[in-house]
C-alpha cells in the first residue's frame, strides 16, 4: 500500500510539471507555427518560462465576480484538477501496483465526469459569456462521448478485458491502429472534441465568448483549469499509444498532433460539429461494431 | 539573454529576412484506387496476422488452465492438511489450558459437541473459533492474505 | 478498489493544498465596484445571467442519455465476447442489439432529433 502511494505521489508531481512543460512546448511550437519565436528570454532560452507562469498565476489576484456561488465557484477548478491527476493512477506501466481490473471503465466515468466541472465553472460564474461557453461545451462532450465510448468498446472487444495493461498488450503482435485505419482517424477527431480543443474549441471560441467558461477565472483558479486541460490532453495521448499502438512513446506524436491541429485547422461550425457526431460518427462506429462481432465468432 | 550586458533586443538577422513563401502548393494527389487498394491490402493483412496470433494465444491459455487443474488436487489436499494440522494445535492447546477444570471434556463447551454436528459428523468452524489460541491479527493476516494477492 | 481510493484521496490532497496555497496568496485587499463586476465587454451587466437556455441543448442531453445507457447495457459483452464461453445465441443476440442501437439512430434521424436548425 505505502509502495502504491508513493508511486501515485510521485506520478502527479511529475504529471504537474509535465503540464508545465507540455504549455512550454505548445507556445514554442505556436510560435514557429506563426513564424516567430515563442518564448526565449527567460532563463537559458526560455526553458523555465512555465514556472515563472505558474509563480505568476499564484500570486495574481483571485477576485470573485458579484453574486457568483462563492464556494462552487472556489472549489470547481480545484475538483477539475481532482478528476484530472486521478486519471492518472491507469498509467499503464508493468509494475503491479499499478493493474486494475476495470480500468477502462475508470477512465471512461472520470472523463465524463469532468463535464460536471465545466458546467459549474460556467455556470457559477454569473456571467453570460461563461454560461454560453460552458453550455456549449457540455453539449459537445457528451456528444463524442457516446463514439469515444463505442470507439474503445472496438479495441476492448479485441481484447476481452478492461485492464489497460492488457489493451496495451494487445498491440504485441500488430498494432490495431492497422486493423481499421479510419477508426483510428475518426478518434483522433473525437479526442479532439472531447478535451475541447481546436479546431473544436467552441467552450472557449475567442471570435465569440471571449474566454467562454474560464472568463472570470483569474490567478489561481485559471491556472487549476489550465493545468486540469493540459493533463487531460496528455492523458488522452497516453490512451491514444494503448489502444491503438503498443508503445508509450507514440503519445508524444499524438500529443504535438493536438498543437498541430490548433496550428493550422481553423474553426469548426457549430451545427457541423453536432452534425458531425450524430450523423457520421456514431452510425460509422457502430456499423463497425456490427462487423467485428461475426469477426470475433471466427477467432 | 540575460547577460553582463542587460537585456538585448531580438534582431533581424543581417541582410534582412529572406522572400516570404506566399505561394500555394497543392500536394500532389495520389490515385484514389491506389489509397483505397492500400488500405485493403493492409487491413486485410494485419486481420490475418492478428488472428493467427491470437489462436496461438488462445491455445496457449487452454494449456495454462490445463495444467491449472491438474494441479488443483494437490492444492487442495495441501490446504486440507494445513487445516488438520491447525485444529490437532488447538486440541493440544485445549488440553493445556483446561486441564484444571474437573469435568472438561475434550472438543465440547459443557457437554455440547462443538466441532461435531448433530449426526456426529465433522464441521467447519467460525474463523474465530479456529483461531482462538492464536492472535487476533494472526487470523487476520490468515484470513485475507488470500486477497491481497 | 482501496488504491483507486488511495490515489483520489491523495488527488484531493494535492489539489487542496493548491487550492490553499492559491487562495493564500491570491487574497484581493481592496475591491471596489468594478473589480468585481462580471465581465461585458466594459459594459455594465444588463439583466440575469442565469437566463433559460435552448431546449436543443436539453433534447440532446436526453438522447445522450438513451445511448449511454445502452452503452452500459452493452459493456458486459466485453468481457466474455471472443472467449470460448460465448455460444452462437449471444453472438446473435449482441448483433441482434446492436442493429437496433443503428436502428435507433436511424430513427432519431428520420424524425428530426438530430438537427440543429434554431
Amino acid at each position: 500500500m505505502i509502495q502504491h502511494l508513493i508511486s501515485t505521489i510521485i506520478t502527479y508531481l511529475l504529471i504537474l510539471l509535465g503540464v508545465a512543460f507540455f504549455t512550454l512546448l505548445e507556445r514554442k511550437a505556436l510560435g514557429y507555427f506563426q513564424i516567430r519565436k515563442g518564448p526565449n528570454k527567460l532563463g537559458i532560452m526560455g526553458i523555465p518560462q512555465p514556472l515563472a507562469d505558474a509563480l505568476k498565476l499564484f500570486t495574481k489576484e483571485w477576485v470573485t465576480p458579484n453574486f457568483s456561488n462563492y464556494f462552487p465557484f472556489i472549489l470547481t477548478p480545484t475538483i477539475m484538477l481532482i478528476l484530472a491527476l486521478s486519471m492518472w493512477q491507469l498509467f499503464p506501466s508493468f509494475m503491479l501496483t499499478s493493474q486494475m481490473t476495470l480500468g477502462m471503465f475508470l477512465f471512461l466515468c472520470i472523463s465524463s465526469l469532468t463535464v460536471y466541472t465545466t458546467l459549474m465553472a460556467g455556470w457559477t460564474s454569473n456571467s453570460k459569456y461563461a454560461l454560453l461557453g460552458a453550455i456549449r461545451a457540455m453539449a459537445q462532450t457528451i456528444s463524442y462521448e457516446v463514439t469515444m465510448t463505442l470507439i474503445i468498446m472496438f479495441y476492448l472487444f479485441l481484447t476481452m478485458e478492461m485492464d489497460i495493461v492488457s489493451v496495451r498488450m494487445t498491440n504485441s503482435p500488430i498494432w490495431t491502429i492497422t486493423l481499421f485505419f479510419p477508426l483510428s482517424v475518426m478518434w483522433l477527431a473525437v479526442i479532439l472534441a472531447e478535451t475541447n480543443r481546436a479546431p473544436f474549441d467552441f467552450a472557449e471560441g475567442e471570435s465569440e465568448l471571449v474566454s467562454g467558461f474560464n472568463i472570470e477565472y483569474g490567478g489561481a483558479g485559471f491556472a487549476f483549469l489550465f493545468m486540469a486541460e493540459y493533463s487531460n490532453i496528455l492523458m488522452m495521448s497516453l490512451m491514444t499509444s494503448c489502444l491503438l499502438t503498443s508503445t508509450l512513446i507514440m503519445s508524444i506524436p499524438v500529443a504535438i498532433i493536438f498543437l498541430w491541429a490548433r496550428g493550422s485547422l481553423p474553426r469548426y461550425r457549430y451545427d457541423l460539429l453536432m452534425a458531425m457526431a450524430w450523423k457520421s460518427f456514431l452510425p460509422f462506429s457502430l456499423a463497425t461494431l456490427i462487423a467485428l462481432t461475426p469477426l470475433l465468432f471466427y477467432f | 539573454m540575460a547577460s553582463a550586458g542587460g537585456y538585448t533586443q531580438d534582431l533581424p538577422p543581417q541582410g534582412g529576412y529572406g522572400p516570404i513563401d506566399w505561394a500555394k502548393r497543392i500536394p500532389k494527389r495520389l490515385n484514389g484506387y491506389a489509397v483505397f487498394g492500400g488500405f485493403i491490402a493492409v487491413t486485410a493483412a494485419s486481420w490475418t496476422i492478428f488472428i493467427h496470433r491470437r489462436r496461438i494465444e488462445k491455445r496457449h491459455e487452454l494449456e495454462v488452465n490445463d495444467a491449472r487443474i491438474a494441479v488443483f488436487p494437490l492444492y487442495e489436499a495441501e490446504r486440507h492438511r494445513m487445516l488438520l494440522r491447525l485444529h490437532r494445535q488447538n486440541r493440544d492447546e485445549e488440553r493445556e489450558l483446561m486441564k484444571n477444570v474437573p469435568g472438561w471434556e475434550l472438543g465440547t463447551f459443557y457437554g455440547e459437541p462443538v466441532y461435531h454436528n448433530l449426526r456426529d459428523r465433522f464441521h467447519h468452524v467460525t474463523l474465530e473459533e479456529l483461531y482462538a489460541h492464536s492472535k487476533w491479527y494472526d487470523m487476520y493476516t490468515k484470513a485475507f492474505e488470500k486477497l491481497e494477492h | 478498489m482501496e488504491k483507486v481510493m488511495l490515489s483520489v484521496l491523495t488527488a484531493c490532497l494535492l489539489g487542496i493544498i493548491l487550492l490553499v496555497v492559491g487562495l493564500f496568496l491570491g487574497v484581493s485587499f481592496y475591491s471596489g465596484r468594478e473589480k468585481p463586476s462580471p465581465f461585458e465587454c466594459g459594459f455594465d451587466p444588463m439583466g440575469s445571467s442565469r437566463v433559460p437556455f435552448s431546449l436543443r441543448f436539453f433534447l440532446l442531453a436526453v438522447i445522450f442519455v438513451v445511448f449511454d445507457v445502452e452503452i452500459v447495457l452493452l459493456f458486459p459483452a466485453v468481457m466474455v465476447v471472443g472467449g470460448s464461453w460465448m455460444w452462437i445465441t449471444g453472438y446473435v443476440a449482441l448483433l441482434v442489439f446492436l442493429i437496433l442501437l443503428l436502428g435507433g439512430v436511424i430513427h432519431e434521424w428520420r424524425e428530426g432529433s438530430l438537427e440543429w436548425e434554431v
